[in-house]
């Protein structure tokens, strides 16, 4: 899929909402036939040519997916290649969605978006820094398990305004509460720290760090945190 | 697993950054103690093989990295939230609540042993771990909280109808029977939760084939698995009715699986 071959009925009317879980229902059963075939299809067929625009196949096709098979994997209906393979899946589509992301004009605010060091589960974290980037934010996203060392290291370099923290659970809060403390040496309590994901459900707490704001799993509420750090009107 | 306490009155959280620091040098060891009283019990290499112990290796890093993270948040409930996390995952991969439960007691009794300064409170923690792996009402725990006296009531069931089941329990036979019969309920319960009749079967499997091993005749599992039908008669009609089908599901189940070894 390329900006090329955008689908004509972007900007129409909206599908309704059944349509959309019914696309998500049909997107989990190809994640788990393990056809990335018809994943991109759907999403471009039965999403984005049906008038569904990126963000809301992002938001409530592909996260909700993840969810599921999450849920499934919890419930050990599926093992852990089954979840790899159909994470996988949307890591593609994700990345397939990304041409078809609207673009605000850059308000020139540098955010790094960054797994903490451990932390293996990334696809949240990017749709934070897609998002964000829609938003006009100028943002450079490390992925998963980023060492501290290094994440460091390109905080001094970069001196961003923003850093996101991303952790889907409190497995890796030590690396968390590791990366917040010496990111602080680096940048002061001048550079704001958004906690994104799991954890923040699991250690409310670590927004009574000083400088620190956890945003959960909602991507719009970190857009608004972010600008709201960063003094972006 | 130990009934809720009463509520307790609001009260800011402290930081026991001291005694996690403590635990958490012993945590390797703690856990290696904790796992190696329970893998005394040959059902644990026998069900889970190899693969079961290196989980339970790592479940029990993780069981006291959470209680270090617990206490030095101050709050308990991070721990209780990973229990009720980690509740689903086992108890769908041939676990129970009570091998959980038993796991977090045996950590807080090896801490307690090692007279660390104000180690009652993370004892506490545990605890509380262990409460919130009581489900949230319904059959289920009506269950869970009727277990003790079902093991009561099946022993006097076996004792009068099976006058001959100490022999053929073998050594310890009351001992066993007890174990025996909290698991029992204990993978009914879950069965129950979580609408999983195969989570059951797959135990009830192991169960006669481990039991066929031991050279334990196959009626002494059959005479339990009828009393602990019969017992269930302590619980509310409606929790006995969904107990009762759900038992006789599983066993039912149970007589297909060709390969009861959980690995």
């Amino acid at each position: 899929m390329t900006e090329q071959t955008a689908p004509a009925a972007e900007g129409g009317r909206a599908p309704a909402a059944d349509h959309v879980v019914t696309l998500r229902e049909r997107y989990v059963a190809a994640q788990l036939a393990g056809d990335r075939q018809e994943a991109l299809r759907l999403i471009r067929e039965e999403g984005l040519e049906r008038g569904l625009d990126a963000p809301r196949i992002a938001l409530e096709v592909i996260m909700p997916a993840q969810a599921e098979i999450g849920r499934l994997w919890q419930e050990n209906r599926i093992g852990v290649a089954e979840e790899h393979l159909a994470t996988a899946i949307s890591q593609l589509v994700v990345s397939t969605l990304y041409a078809h992301f609207p673009r605000a004009a850059s308000n020139g605010k540098r955010v790094i978006v960054a797994c903490v060091e451990g932390e293996q589960h990334e696809i949240g974290a990017r749709l934070a820094a897609d998002f964000l980037e829609m938003a006009g934010f100028v943002v450079h996203f490390l992925g998963a398990n980023v060492p501290t060392d290094s994440l460091v290291a390109m905080v001094r370099s970069e001196l961003p305004h923003l850093v996101v923290l991303s952790s889907a659970t409190t497995l890796h809060l030590a690396a968390m509460r590791s990366a917040i403390s010496r990111i602080r040496l680096v940048g002061g309590t001048a550079l704001p720290i958004a906690v994104g994901g799991g954890v923040c459900g699991w250690v409310p707490d670590l927004a009574d760090i000083p400088g620190v704001s956890c945003t959960g799993t909602d991507v719009h509420d970190l857009v608004e945190t972010a600008r709201r750090l960063t003094g972006v009107a | 697993m130990t009934t809720p306490a009463g509520s307790q009155a609001p009260h800011a959280p402290r930081s026991h950054a001291a005694l996690a620091d403590y635990v958490e040098r012993l945590g390797d060891s703690i856990a290696r103690r904790a796992m190696a009283i329970m893998y005394a019990n040959p059902f644990w290499d026998d069900r889970f093989g190899a693969r079961g112990r290196r989980f339970a290796e790592e479940d029990g890093r993780h069981h006291v990295a959470y209680l270090c993270e617990a206490l030095r948040q101050g709050s308990a409930g991070s721990l209780e939230r990973y229990a009720l996390w980690l509740q689903s995952v086992l108890t769908t991969r041939g676990m129970c609540s009570a091998h959980l439960d038993e796991n977090l007691e045996r950590i807080g009794g090896i801490i307690l042993s090692e007279e660390l300064p104000d180690a009652h409170v993370a004892v506490d923690f545990l605890d509380r771990a262990r409460r919130a792996l009581c489900y949230d009402g319904g059959a289920a725990r009506e269950l869970q909280d009727a277990s003790d006296a079902i093991g009561v009531a099946v022993r006097r069931i076996l004792e009068s109808e099976t006058p001959s089941w100490r022999d053929e329990w073998g050594r310890d036979s009351a001992t066993r029977l007890t174990a025996n019969v909290e698991w029992l309920v204990s993978y009914l319960a879950d069965a129950m939760h979580l609408q999983r009749d195969d989570q059951l079967a797959g135990y009830l499997a192991w169960l006669a084939d481990f039991a066929a091993r031991r050279d334990v005749p196959a009626k002494a599992v059959t005479s339990l698995l009828d009393a602990l039908g019969s017992a269930l008669d302590r619980l509310s009609p409606a929790a006995m009715s969904l107990a009762a089908d759900t038992l006789s599901r599983g066993r039912a189940l149970a007589a297909t699986i060709q390969s009861p070894a959980a690995r």
